[in-house]
C-alpha cells in the first residue's frame, strides 16, 4: 500500500482512539483522505496533514470520562474533572495547547519563528561541528585508544607544525611496549597522474603497511598493501578511494590489477577502500601508495634516513590498560635515545635539532587537540555562537510567554479557583513550551538541509560530508535542544503560573496594573541585549580581521602575475627541461595579454616555496638562523625584478645588459635583508657572496656588489621582516625550472591559452601548472572571511531578536501604563515628555544589557585572540560601534510603543477603567 | 432543556447527514457541512459529536466492508443515518424555530 499516512503517526493515533467507539473507522477514514491529499497536494504535504489531524482528533480522545461519554448516559455525580490528574490529562493538556495556533497566532508565530530561528543556526552548523568534533574520520574503529604524536621543545624545527615527523623519529617509537601499533603517513600530496590532455592532479596519501590495521580498516575490494608491499624495491602498488574509483573508473572493478601512472611511474591498482574512508585525517585522499617503496621509487636522496624530512604524521594505538602520561614518557625517552645514538655515528648537526625534544599523545579527533588548524578552531567558536544565537532567542521566548502570561493570568485564577491543580497548570504551561519549540524544530528541520550544506563548504572545504545534511543524528541533536530549549524558555512561565494566588488576581483583575514578571522580563532582555553584544564584538573582530587580512601588503604588485610550471615525462632530463622552458618562454610571450615574461631558477618564484641557500653579505660573517626562516633566494631572466613587480626603495633595478651570461656581477637585497646585515650603512656600497653559483664560472665566487634594495616580499600573511636576496640570470642559465608571467589585464583569462601553448610546445611536457597569484593571496583570507561572514550573519540575527525582545517589552509597558500614560497627559505632559519616558526606558534596558555583554565580550575577545588577524582582543573601536548599534537597535525599538504612548487620549484610557 | 432539543451545531450535522443520503460517510458529511453551511468542522469535533449523538440516540451508523476503496487499506467504514428519534429532534427543532420566526423577516429585511 503506497499511499499508507506515516506509519509511527498513525501507530499514535490508534493509540490515542484505543478506547473510542469508532476508532477502525475513523482510522480508515483519515487513511482515505490521506490518499486524496497526498494526491492532491504531494507526499511532504500530506504527511503534514496527516500529523495535524493525528493532533486535533487525537487530542479530542484522551483523558478519563471519554469512555463514559460514548457509552450513553450522563456522567455520575461528582466533582470537576480538573480534580484528577492521570497522564491522558497531562498529554490532552499538552495537546491541547495546539489550540494556541488559532487564539493566538500572532504569539505563537512570534514564538515559533524566533524559535525555528535560534534551532535553524544550531542546525545548519550542526553537520560540520559533528564532523570535526565529534566523529572520527569515517571506518576507522575503536578511536578511543588512537593518538597523534608530536613532538614539542624543538629549536628552529618548531616553525613546523609539532605533528610533523621525520621517518627516523618515526622509526625510533615504533616498538615502544607502550603502544599496540604506530604507523607514519604523508597527509596529502598532490601528484599528476596520467599526461597530456588526459592529465589530472590527484591527491595521494603515502602510509605505512601499519596504517590500515592500525586504523582497523580493509578494503571493499581487493586488498590494502602490507608489509611485503611496503619496501625498497618492491613493485609499486595503489589503493583507490571509494570516490576515486568511481569517478576515475567508473566504478569497474576491472580496475584492480590495472596500472595508473603517477608521476613518471606506473602503479597496479590492488585495491578499493570503503566509500567515506579518508585515512587519518578528514580531507578527501584520491589513492594511498606504500610510503617506503614509494620514497625509494621517486626520491634520490635518503629520505627516509633524514630527520630534516619533517614530512610526516605519526599516529599510533595505544597498549590496552595504558595512559598518555605513560606513553609520552615511554616514547621521549626512545625518541632521545635513538637521536643520541645517531649523533654518535654520524654528524651530529643532522640530528643535534631533534635532541631534547618531548614526545606527546594528543587526541585522534585533532579539533580537540592543542594543534587544531584555524579553520577547525572557527568551527568551534561558530558552534558556541550558534548556542548564543539559540540562547538569546530562549530569552525572547520565555519573555513572549510571560507576557502572554500576564495576560491570562485571570484565567488561570479562575481554572484554579474552579479546582484546577496547580500541577496541570504547570504542565500546560510547559506543554506549551514545548509544542511551540517543536513546531521550530521541524521548521529548523525543513531550512536545514540547504543551509547546511553552504555552511559546511563554508567551513569545511575539501573534506567530504558524510551522508546527508539531514540524519538521525541531526534529528537527535535537534531533539535534545528542542526540549532543553522548551524547558528553558518555559521556567519562569511556569513558575510564575505556579504563584498564581486566585483570590488577588480576580480582586486586582480589571485594573489592570499588575506589574506581573516585570522584573524577570527585563532581566532577560538585559540578557539578549547581553549576548547580542557578545556576539557582534565577535563579529566585529572577524570583520576587522578581514579587512586587515584584504590590505595586506604583499611587498610586491602580485595581482598580474601567473606562475607557470610543467612536469617533463619520465627520462627527459634537466638539461632538456631547461631546453624546453625556454621553448615555452617564446611561445607563451606572444600569447595576446602577456605583458611580460621571465624564466627563473626556482619552480615558483615568490610562491612561499622559495630556495634558501647560504650566503654571506660583506662585514658579516654569518648570517645565523633568522626566526621567520631564509635568507629566501630569487633569480629570474631579463625583466625580473619588472615581472615580479618587486618595488624599489634605494637604487635601481637589473639593467637589460647585467642579465647577460658575461655580464660582471649584481645583487639586490630586501629591505629587512639590508637593515638587519647593514645596520646604518648604505647597502648599496656592500656586497654579498653566494655559496654556490647560478653560473658555471672560472676561480671563486665573487662578492656580487648591492645594485638596489626592494620591499619585503611577504611569503605568507602573517610573515614580517623577509630576508631575500635576487639576482640575475643569464637566458642560458643551466637550471631554469619555472615561468613567471605578468599579464596586460585579468590574469585568469590567460590560464587556459597559456597551458595550450606550453603543452603544444613538445610531447616532453607531461602537465601545465599555471597559478594565479591572486588565488593564493585570496586564500591567505580565507579563515578571516569565513569567520566574518558566519560571526555576522549570527550577530545580525541575534541583533533583530534582541530588538524585538526590547519592543515586546517596552510595547508590553505602554500597554500595561495606557491609564497612568493617559493620566499624565490629562494633566499637561507634553508629547516629549512621554516619548523621553519610554525612550528612556529603552536605553536603560539597552545600556545595562550591553555593560553586562561588554564585559563577557573582553574576555572572550582574549580567548579569541589566537584566530585574529591584525586586531587585539579588546579592540575599542570595535566596542564602540557595537555599543552604537546596540543603542540605535534599541531606539528603533522604541519607537513605535513611543509613538503609541503619544496617541493615548486620556479621556478614553481613564474612563476604560 | 428537554431530550428533544438539540443544539445547533448537532442540527446541522443532522440535517447534513440527510442531506448526504446514501453517500452518508464522514468525510463526506463534513465535505456537505463546509458546502452547504459554510462551516469548516474540525475532524477531531465531528467525530466526538458523532459519538455524542450516537449515544443520545439521534445517529446510528452501520459498518461496510470497504473493499471498493483500496485507499482504506482494509479499515471498515461506517455510513450514518439519522435515527427515528433524530428525525423527530429535527422536526421540533424546526417548529420552535419557524414559531419563533414568525412575522420577523420583514424586521431583518432592513438589517
Amino acid at each position: 500500500m503506497p499511499t499508507a499516512p506515516p506509519r509511527f503517526a498513525e501507530r499514535l493515533l490508534r493509540w490515542c482512539l484505543r478506547s473510542a467507539p469508532a476508532g477502525e473507522f475513523i482510522l480508515g477514514d483519515l487513511r482515505q483522505e490521506y490518499a486524496t491529499v497526498r494526491a492532491r497536494d504531494g507526499a511532504l504535504r500530506a504527511r503534514f496533514w496527516y500529523w495535524g489531524q493525528v493532533v486535533s482528533v487525537g487530542a479530542r480522545y484522551l483523558g478519563p470520562g471519554r469512555k463514559r461519554l460514548a457509552s450513553e448516559g450522563p456522567r455520575p455525580g461528582g466533582g470537576p474533572t480538573g480534580l484528577v490528574t492521570t497522564a491522558g490529562d497531562i498529554v490532552r493538556d499538552i495537546l491541547g495547547v495546539t489550540r494556541v495556533f488559532r487564539t493566538a497566532p500572532g504569539y505563537a508565530a512570534a514564538v515559533v519563528l524566533t524559535l525555528a530561528l535560534g534551532l535553524g543556526v544550531n542546525a545548519s552548523i550542526f553537520g560540520a561541528v559533528d564532523r570535526v568534533l565529534l566523529r572520527p574520520p569515517e571506518h576507522v574503529q575503536d578511536h578511543g585508544a588512537l593518538r597523534f604524536l608530536s613532538l614539542s621543545g624543538l629549536g628552529p624545527r618548531s616553525l613546523n607544525s609539532p605533528l610533523a615527523y621525520s621517518f627516523p623519529d618515526y622509526e625510533a617509537i615504533r616498538d615502544v611496549p607502550a603502544l599496540e601499533a604506530a604507523a607514519a603517513y604523508r597527509p596529502r600530496r598532490q601528484v599528476t597522474m596520467g599526461s597530456g590532455v588526459d592529465a589530472r592532479r590527484v591527491i595521494v596519501q603515502d602510509a605505512t603497511a601499519e596504517l590500515f590495521p592500525l586504523l582497523g580498516v580493509g578494503a571493499v575490494r581487493g586488498r590494502f598493501f602490507d608489509a611485503a608491499d611496503d619496501r625498497d624495491g618492491a613493485p609499486p602498488v595503489a589503493v583507490l578511494s571509494d570516490a576515486f574509483w568511481q569517478s576515475a573508473f567508473a566504478g569497474d572493478p576491472a580496475a584492480i590489477g590495472r596500472t595508473v601512472t603517477l608521476g613518471t611511474h606506473a602503479y597496479e591498482v590492488i585495491g578499493v577502500a570503503p566509500p567515506g574512508f579518508t585515512g587519518p585525517n578528514l580531507d578527501a585522499v584520491d589513492l594511498w601508495v606504500p610510503l617506503r617503496m614509494n620514497v625509494a621509487l621517486t626520491s634520490s636522496w635518503g629520505a627516509l634516513e633524514s630527520r630534516g624530512a619533517w614530512w610526516h604524521r605519526v599516529v599510533v594505538r595505544l597498549a590496552p590498560g595504558v595512559r598518555d602520561a605513560e606513553a609520552g614518557r615511554q616514547l621521549t625517552t626512545a625518541h632521545n635515545a635513538a637521536v643520541r645514538a645517531a649523533m654518535a655515528i654520524g654528524p651530529p648537526e643532522d640530528h643535534d635539532e631533534s635532541l631534547g625534544a618531548e614526545v606527546e599523545t594528543g587526541s585522534f579527533i585533532t579539533a580537540l587537540g592543542p594543534y587544531a588548524e584555524t579553520e577547525t578552531r572557527i568551527t568551534l567558536w561558530l558552534a558556541g555562537v550558534s548556542l548564543l544565537v539559540l540562547l538569546v532567542a530562549v530569552a525572547n521566548v520565555a519573555n513572549l510567554m510571560l507576557a502572554r502570561g500576564v495576560d491570562r493570568q485571570r484565567e488561570r485564577a479562575v481554572r484554579l479557583a474552579l479546582g484546577v491543580s496547580r500541577r496541570r497548570l504547570l504542565t500546560g504551561a510547559l506543554g506549551e513550551g514545548l509544542v511551540l519549540a517543536t513546531v521550530g524544530g521541524l521548521l529548523a528541520l525543513l531550512v536545514a538541509p540547504p543551509t547546511s550544506r553552504v555552511v559546511y563548504d563554508l567551513l569545511l572545504p575539501g573534506v567530504p560530508m558524510p551522508g546527508s545534511p539531514v540524519s538521525l543524528r541531526l534529528g537527535a541533536f535537534l531533539a535534545v535542544v528542542v526540549l532543553l530549549s522548551a524547558g528553558l524558555a518555559a521556567v519562569l512561565p511556569a513558575t510564575q503560573a505556579l504563584r498564581t494566588a486566585p483570590g488577588d488576581v480576580l480582586r486586582r483583575a480589571r485594573r489592570g496594573s499588575g506589574r506581573g514578571g516585570t522584573r524577570a522580563r527585563e532581566a532577560l532582555v538585559f540578557g539578549q541585549v547581553g549576548l547580542c553584544a557578545v556576539l557582534l564584538v565577535g563579529a566585529g573582530l572577524f570583520v576587522e580581521s578581514l579587512r586587515n587580512a584584504l590590505v595586506v601588503d604583499t611587498g610586491f604588485d602580485h595581482e598580474a602575475i601567473i606562475n607557470v610550471e610543467f612536469e617533463p615525462q619520465a627520462g627527459v632530463d634537466g638539461d632538456r627541461v631547461t631546453e624546453l622552458y625556454r621553448e615555452a618562454l617564446v611561445a607563451v610571450s606572444s600569447v595576446p595579454g602577456v605583458e611580460s615574461a621571465i624564466l627563473s631558477s626556482s619552480g615558483r618564484p615568490l610562491y612561499g616555496w622559495d630556495e634558501m641557500h647560504d650566503l654571506r653579505p660583506s662585514r658579516v660573517d654569518s648570517v645565523g638562523a633568522l626566526p621567520q626562516g631564509g635568507p629566501f633566494t630569487y633569480a629570474g631572466t631579463e625583466g625580473y625584478v619588472e615581472t615580479a613587480g618587486l618595488r624599489i626603495v634605494r637604487g635601481r633595478a637589473f639593467e637589460r645588459d647585467e642579465y647577460l651570461a658575461d655580464a660582471a656581477p649584481a645583487l639586490m637585497v630586501s629591505r629587512s635583508f639590508a637593515e638587519g646585515a647593514w645596520p646604518g650603512v648604505d647597502p648599496l656600497r656592500e656586497c654579498v657572496t653566494l655559496s654556490y653559483s647560478p653560473v658555471p664560472t672560472d676561480g671563486p665566487e665573487p662578492c656580487r656588489p648591492v645594485v638596489g634594495v626592494y620591499e619585503d616580499v611577504k611569503r605568507s600573511i602573517g610573515d614580517r621582516d623577509s630576508w631575500s636576496v635576487t639576482w640575475p640570470l643569464p637566458i642560458t642559465a643551466p637550471a631554469l625550472r619555472g615561468m613567471l608571467v605578468r599579464a596586460a589585464g585579468d590574469p585568469t583569462e590567460l590560464v587556459s591559452s597559456i597551458r595550450e601553448r606550453v603543452a603544444a610546445v613538445s610531447g616532453d611536457v607531461r602537465y601545465v601548472h599555471v597559478v594565479p597569484m591572486s588565488g593564493r593571496i585570496e586564500a591567505w583570507q580565507g579563515p578571516w572571511r569565513m569567520g566574518a561572514t558566519l560571526f555576522t550573519a549570527f550577530g545580525v540575527l541575534a541583533l533583530l531578536v534582541a530588538a524585538v525582545g526590547v519592543y515586546s517589552v517596552l510595547a508590553f509597558s505602554v500597554a500595561r501604563r495606557r491609564r497612568e500614560i493617559g493620566i499624565r497627559a490629562a494633566l499637561g505632559a507634553e508629547r516629549s515628555a512621554l516619548v523621553a519616558m519610554v525612550v528612556r526606558h529603552a536605553v536603560r534596558l539597552v545600556v545595562v544589557g550591553l555593560a553586562a555583554g561588554l564585559v563577557a565580550a573582553v574576555f572572550i575577545g582574549r580567548a579569541l585572540d589566537s584566530v585574529l588577524f591584525g586586531v587585539p582582543g579588546m579592540s575599542p573601536g570595535v566596542i564602540g560601534v557595537v555599543a552604537a548599534v546596540l543603542v540605535g537597535a534599541g531606539l528603533l525599538a522604541a519607537w513605535l510603543p513611543a509613538r503609541r504612548a503619544t496617541a493615548i487620549d486620556p479621556v478614553g484610557a481613564i474612563a476604560a477603567e | 432543556m428537554t431530550p428533544n432539543h438539540i443544539a445547533e451545531f448537532e442540527q446541522m450535522v443532522l440535517l447534513a447527514v440527510l442531506q448526504a443520503g446514501d453517500d452518508a460517510y464522514a468525510p463526506t458529511i463534513r465535505e456537505v457541512l463546509k458546502a452547504s453551511a459554510r462551516r469548516s468542522v474540525s475532524r477531531g469535533a465531528l467525530y466526538r459529536t458523532f459519538d455524542r449523538m450516537a449515544a443520545k440516540g439521534l445517529l446510528e451508523w452501520e459498518a461496510e466492508d470497504s473493499n471498493p476503496i483500496p485507499e482504506r487499506g482494509g479499515a471498515p467504514m461506517r455510513r450514518f443515518r439519522v435515527t427515528a428519534e433524530g428525525r423527530r429532534a429535527l422536526r421540533v427543532s424546526r417548529e420552535a424555530l419557524l414559531a419563533l420566526w414568525d412575522g420577523i423577516e420583514p424586521e431583518l429585511e432592513n438589517a
